[in-house]
């Protein structure tokens, strides 16, 4: 039977049983999964050859003897395996190949395979999160059958792009725009198209980057310039409201929010910075959206509960383990070292922690760093009865500077960005931001040295104007955070030459090029401006 | 002709309206009833009571058509109300403030027409000529204007939920559009009323029953309300009684009626009387009958059913063997869930998973098992729960299963899983399958089929106990391997039938195991022979059966396996032993080596004996052509007349040590006992004595003086003559050493030869004073080389004579001392070199000796 049939049926409670009732597991019932998926999964890994290598052909008989046995990876040690999308090598035959882009990486792209009880997996994981995010209250949501669904996610072969057809046959909505007619579209298309379609038709339910909803919200509020919205095409409900909420909108004089038009039943969002987005939406669209987390090499691994507040990894998905931030800065300082992992039932509330995963059922990731800090906030929620641990999402790991889940830059982007500028910049260190509207951007600190007999340009402005023409050169989506989410992405700061090397004399190590500690960075500005930090504070 | 047709439906629509709604309540009052169903039939009793009450006004029946009216006007209000409750319980409406709304509106309507504000007059009157049609005549009240005003109200509210309904599942609503149209048309229906002109006539009625068609459309063809009809005993016996009462009074009446008017000019009370007694007598069986026929009506199957739970029960009360028990049940499960594929898993023996044991058909075995981690072994452990196939699908405790686990499930089609439990511990799971459709309600009766589990547990366990003691007696208990009686069984069997097929038996003997022993100790000893029936037993897996046959030796009879099969099974076993180091892991490694015989039945031996025997020819051939070897049986090796004594090299061991002893106890007479095997020996062998004769010498020359050990060493190193009574002592060690070798079983065959060899050929010697060919004929060979080797080694007491000195002194003695034959042929042995001899020196010697002396 499926999800359709059981809406059909009005089987709420099966539905909440058999979609959301991992919420009710023990810590410890939790752990009793992990532990025997994991161990399926190590017979997997055993049986093939590219488990074999990153097992360094061992055959670890239990938990503890896979963690002492299989050092943590990077998607370098699959990369020869996966990059051929050979699967003949993998622990079981992939039925689908998901792809993101590899920000420094051997090849232009990451591929990740999925497995056929991945997918299944992953629809459930998907109903899971409509369900949640149209619910306020245990056991209670509001999902029908036929429901208008605004999907402003990247089609495949990206990881957002498997949800309409994962849900096919399972569960049937209105796809604005249709997924025929969105995978036609670029990104920015899908969006505006879809929320015209909204416009008219409404929306029940709505999956999209935080960022781009904000934005959304941002300039519906602003009055929707743009947009080609024909009012014979409205329906009458959607019609009736738009005028009530215009009018109330001119008598207050008040801008008209989505929620004036929009009654929601369910808001999924995703990316980097959505902690930050999180109280916008929410005033915007009159809805708490729910945060889902997910990757290419991980699928989606956590979502919120129906109060919305803090991630709970999925016990199925894949087998956790969580690197301390001590351990990730001795690793960070030493490639060699072996940091020591902490699993679920190990972790302390209120810490940092590197997430570490094992894909489950025959994916093909063990002890792999997909790059990626949450904090712990809690260990359970005695309010909610969840006795397992909330997380924050806190950002990637500090070599790459991810802008509102848009775009990645990392060093070797700057570096590119700099050399093809030829702005003489001698030194420099770059680290992740907020504006007052906590919107990210990159803080670029840079030090110029002109040779000798060489002019140069000294403004900030002007080398700012001047590096953003190759940072829209080298990543095709830096130029959409402007014109799509109305970021201000890069700030420049001159230093005067010599206070970085100055600084790096004084603590015998090479400061970070990317996001590197707030003590140094403030140690640095100290020297700099012989003042604080304030501009990064 | 119009007059006739308006009273058709004048009387007519009513009856048909009531009809349809008795009907539909019927349905509903057979089924189980949840709250949707309990709505609607509140609404289809406010259809009925409307419908009858119209009837009974139109009848003008008592108390008067106004009391009807106003009864009638109630149940008006109940439809809608009926409905709106239907569809806020069908679409899950939360808003409690509305509910309660209506309901206040509701009652202030049925307190108003209470009080006569709705209808203020009402009378039937009649037309004239068209009998029996009557008009209504009514005068309506100001409160009516309200009632109608709700009820339209309500029609609409139901209308609009109905339709946001119908709306958001479109594809799945089309019994909830009947419903729509249902109430659409009492909407019209009621509507009618207010027209005078067209409320004369039943419009509301005719509504009324097109409506109830279409609401029991939505029910039987839509499938709107999910029934489950539960047809009681007490409704089928309640509604027999009725029409048998109805009957009998229509009966009665009847009779009555045919009496008074037949005018036989008898009594009527009195006729009345002796028909409300026979009536009563009828009755009475006839009331029986009908209880019986209900009951066996309804109780057949289950009586059935308990009773074949109930043989089931007593068959394996009395019942220790699992095989006929587990067949048992798997019949009774069959009948009673009318399911065949049902599967048995039972706990193994090792208790680390649960092993396919049966199924309800004969030949449907499945290839899969439960290991302890499995989750529904797990879950059977936390709960006695029965596990459904729909629940494994929701339940996160089932998260935990593994794809291949769940894969073998979908194949074999699991709807369920029922723990078979004794003592709180799960000692089995019987599966259940359905055969075409994954439903559970494919298989009736679950609750008495765990019932039935239950038993079964109890007697599956006694059984199991049973079976457990029985394997205990013939397994051995250091190596859980079976013991020698089971393997003698095993060698019967296999060998009962020379048709079966061939069978290899092999031994399996470990080498020099006696000297491990004494080394390590036991404890060391038993850890290498469970070591070895470990490997044994992971090499052969399930070919073979493996039996302790001695001490050091395992028996594998390998069924179907011919001489090259076996041996390089033989061979794994041999290379695997040797490779094992069989100290405890942090010690220095240890190695043993095994030798191994192999024969092949029927291709080399005719019968279990003569397979047993060429087996142990083998491996003896094994051991002594170098050890850690395999060796297939030959009928050589019996022509070359080895030796069938299987402990040949545990008792050469035992002799060695035995003589080391001796040695050890006095310098002097290092090597003496090998020395006289030799010679012994070889005197026996020119005698023409066989090979096991000359093996028993051999062995008997080695244990001759084994008594010394219980001599004092005063008296055994005296460098002097011995007095009378040292010699006396001296004199025991003969009987000592038969004490000694008679602890040690195998060597009973040298006790002649042993207590012998101080006699004499002419009867004088000691200690039983035989003489002649009485004396055994290895002691006498060994009197001869006793003596030789006496004179010719240094003693304490005196020094080494020559060869020659002592030639002459055997022959001297020959026909008093010594056997006269054998003393020649020693003598010539030794001179004519076939026999080499030399005096044997020591450093230390006696000055003094005495040839007496010497015999000792």
């Amino acid at each position: 039977m499926n999800f359709d049939a059981m809406l059909r049926n009005k089987q709420y409670e099966e539905i909440w049983q058999k979609y959301c009732s991992f919420l009710d597991l023990s810590l410890s019932q939790y752990m009793t999964i992990q532990r025997s998926l994991l161990m399926e999964q190590v017979e997997l890994f055993a049986n093939c050859e590219l488990g074999l290598k990153i097992m360094k052909g061992q055959r670890p008989r239990t938990v503890e003897e896979f963690r002492r046995m299989v050092p943590l990876t990077k998607y370098e040690d699959y990369a020869e395996f996966l990059l051929s999308k050979n699967n003949n090598v993998l622990p079981s035959n992939a039925v689908v190949w998901i792809e993101t882009t590899w920000e420094g990486g051997l090849a232009p792209v990451k591929v990740a395979p999925y497995t056929e009880t991945m997918i299944n997996y992953h629809r459930e994981i998907c109903l899971t999160c409509f369900i949640l995010a149209s619910s306020t209250e245990k056991g209670k949501f509001n999902l029908k059958p036929g429901m208008n669904f605004l999907n402003g996610m990247a089609p495949l072969p990206y990881i957002t792009g498997l949800l309409p057809y994962t849900i096919q046959g399972e569960y049937s909505v209105n796809f604005f725009p249709s997924i025929e007619e969105g995978n036609k579209m670029t990104f920015g298309q899908r969006n505006k198209e879809g929320f015209r379609m909204g416009m008219e038709k409404g929306i029940d339910l709505f999956y999209g980057l935080s960022s781009v909803i904000v934005r959304m919200g941002e300039q519906f509020s602003e009055g929707g310039k743009g947009s080609k919205i024909k009012i014979m095409n409205f329906k009458p409900g959607m019609l009736f409201k738009f005028a009530k909420a215009k009018i109330s909108s001119k008598i207050s004089h008040k801008p008209m929010l989505p929620k004036d038009v929009f009654d929601l039943k369910g808001f999924v969002c995703a990316g980097t910075d959505t902690a930050h987005f999180k109280k916008k939406i929410e005033d915007f669209w009159g809805i708490k959206p729910l945060e889902i987390f997910g990757g290419t090499e991980a699928t989606c691994i956590a979502c919120e509960s129906w109060s919305k507040n803090g991630l709970i990894m999925f016990p199925n998905v894949c087998f956790y383990e969580f690197i301390p931030m001590g351990e990730f800065y001795k690793n960070l300082e030493d490639p060699d070292y072996q940091c020591r992992t902490y699993l679920m039932d190990e972790i302390k509330e209120d810490e940092y922690y590197e997430i570490v995963i094992t894909t489950l059922k025959g994916g093909a990731f063990a002890r792999y760093r997909i790059g990626d800090i949450f904090k712990c906030e809690s260990m359970s929620r005695p309010e909610d009865g969840i006795m397992l641990p909330h997380f924050r999402y806190v950002d990637r790991i500090d070599p790459i500077i991810d802008l509102a889940g848009f775009t990645r830059i990392t060093e070797a982007t700057i570096t590119e960005v700099l050399h093809l500028s030829h702005l003489h910049i001698d030194q420099w260190f770059a680290r992740k931001s907020y504006d007052s509207e906590k919107r990210p951007f990159i803080n670029l600190c840079v030090e110029i040295k002109h040779p000798v007999g060489e002019p140069g340009i000294d403004d900030a402005e002007l080398i700012k104007e001047n590096l953003e023409i190759y940072f829209k050169y080298i990543d095709e989506d830096y130029k959409n955070l402007r014109k799509m989410l109305g970021i201000e992405p890069l700030k420049v700061t001159v230093l005067p030459s010599g206070s970085i090397q100055k600084y790096q004399n004084t603590i015998k190590h090479k400061v970070s090029k990317v996001n590197p500690s707030h003590y140094d960075v403030t140690e640095i500005l100290k020297i700099a401006f012989q003042g604080s930090g304030g501009i990064f504070s | 002709m119009i007059d006739q047709l308006l009273v058709i439906l004048y009387w007519g629509l009513p009856s048909l309206s009531l009809a349809f709604a008795l009907t539909i309540l019927i349905i509903l009052g057979l089924s189980k009833k949840d709250n949707l169903i309990k709505s609607f039939m509140f609404m289809m009793v406010s259809m009925a009571v409307w419908s009858s009450t119209s009837l009974l006004m139109k009848m003008n029946v008592a108390p008067g058509t106004l009391f009807w009216n106003r009864f009638m006007v109630a149940a008006l209000v109940m439809i809608p109300f009926g409905a709106y409750i239907f569809f806020t319980i069908y679409i899950r409406m939360k808003r409690r403030l509305s509910i309660f709304f209506w309901t206040i509106m509701i009652g202030i309507i049925l307190v108003l027409n209470s009080m006569g504000l709705t209808t203020l007059t009402a009378e039937m009157v009649a037309t004239p000529g068209v009998s029996p049609y009557v008009e209504l005549q009514y005068e309506i009240g100001i409160a009516s204007y309200f009632c109608y005003g709700a009820i339209f109200a309500l029609l609409v509210v139901c209308l609009l939920l109905a339709r946001k309904e119908y709306k958001s599942s479109k594809p799945y609503t089309t019994g909830l559009k009947n419903i729509i149209v249902a109430l659409f048309i009492l909407f019209i229906g009621f509507g009618a009323n207010l027209v005078p002109v067209i409320g004369k006539y039943p419009i509301d009625f005719a509504a009324g029953a097109i409506a109830s068609v279409y609401f029991m459309t939505a029910i039987y063809k839509n499938r709107v309300l999910e029934l489950k009809f539960v047809i009681t005993k007490a409704v089928i016996f309640t509604a027999l009684l009725t029409a048998i009462t109805i009957g009998s009074i229509y009966a009665v009446n009847a009779l009555i009626s045919t009496f008074n008017a037949m005018n036989t000019g008898l009594d009527q009370n009195l006729f009345i009387l002796v028909v409300t007694f026979v009536s009563l007598l009828v009755f009475q069986p006839l009331f029986k009958m009908i209880y019986n026929l209900v009951n066996n009506f309804f109780y057949k199957d289950e009586n059935r059913r308990n009773n074949l739970i109930k043989h089931f029960t007593l068959r394996i009360a009395n019942n220790l063997d699992l095989g006929l028990i587990i067949e048992d049940l798997m019949r009774v499960i069959s009948e009673v869930s009318s399911n065949e594929r049902n599967y048995i898993f039972l706990r193994n023996m090792d208790e680390d998973r649960f092993d396919f044991y049966a199924s309800g058909k004969k030949l449907d075995r499945v290839a899969m098992s439960f290991a302890n981690t499995h989750p529904i072994v797990r879950w059977f452990e936390q709960t006695d729960d029965i596990i459904f196939s729909k629940n494994m699908d929701t339940h996160p405790f089932f998260k935990t299963m593994w794809d291949t686990d769940r894969m073998q499930l979908n194949q074999i089609l699991m709807e369920a899983a029922i723990p078979l439990k004794y003592n709180s511990k799960l000692i089995g799971i019987l599966v259940m399958c359905s055969k075409d459709i994954r439903s559970i309600k494919d298989i009736d009766n679950i609750e008495q089929l765990s019932m039935v589990c239950v038993t079964a547990s109890i007697a599956i366990s006694n059984a199991r106990l049973y079976e457990k003691a029985k394997t205990e007696a013939q397994m051995d208990a250091v190596t859980s391997v079976f013991n020698y009686r089971y393997f003698m069984d095993k060698l019967i069997s296999v060998t009962a039938d020379r048709k079966r097929g061939t069978t290899a038996v092999c031994l399996v003997g470990l080498d020099m195991f006696t000297v491990y022993n004494d080394i390590y100790g036991h404890y060391a000893g038993d850890a290498v022979l469970i070591k070895i029936a470990s490997i044994i037993k992971q090499v052969c897996g399930s070919y073979g059966t493996i039996s302790r046959y001695a001490g050091d030796i395992f028996a594998v009879v390998l069924p179907f396996m011919d001489t090259k099969q076996s041996y390089e099974m033989m061979e794994k076993i041999r290379s695997q032993v040797e490779g094992t180091s069989m100290s405890p892991e942090e010690d220095t490694p240890r190695h043993v080596t095994v030798s191994i015989g192999i024969s092949v039945f029927p291709n080399q031996s005719k019968d279990d004996k003569e397979l047993l025997k060429h087996t142990t020819l083998a491996l003896s051939e094994a051991k002594k052509t170098g050890r850690n070897k395999t060796v297939i049986y030959s009928s050589e090796m019996e022509e070359l007349g080895h030796s069938t004594n299987e402990n040949d090299e545990n008792q050469m061991a035992t002799i060695y040590a035995l003589t080391a002893a001796i040695d050890a106890k006095d310098h002097f007479t290092f090597g003496h006992s090998q020395r006289v095997a030799k010679y012994a020996t070889a005197i026996a062998e020119a005698m023409g004595a066989k090979s096991e004769e000359v093996e028993i010498i051999r062995q008997a020359s080695l244990l001759h003086d084994i008594g010394k050990i219980g001599i004092s060493e005063n008296v055994l190193t005296k460098m002097t003559r011995l007095t009378t009574d040292e010699y006396e002592t001296m004199k025991k060690h003969v009987d000592l050493s038969i004490t000694i070798i008679k602890y040690l079983p195998s060597f009973n065959k040298v006790i002649p030869s042993v207590i012998g060899h101080h006699e004499r050929w002419d009867g004088k010697g000691y200690p039983r004073r035989i003489k002649g060919d009485n004396i055994a004929f290895g002691a006498r060979c060994i009197a001869i080389s006793d003596a030789f080797d006496a004179i010719t080694s240094d003693r304490h007491y005196k020094s080494y004579m020559s060869i020659e000195y002592a030639l002459e002194e055997i022959l001297r003695n020959a026909g008093s001392q010594f056997d006269p034959v054998m003393a020649e042929m020693f003598v010539r042995l030794v001179k004519e070199g076939r026999l080499i001899v030399e005096p044997t020196r020591s450093n230390q010697y006696a000055k003094t000796s005495s040839f007496e002396q010497t015999i000792s």
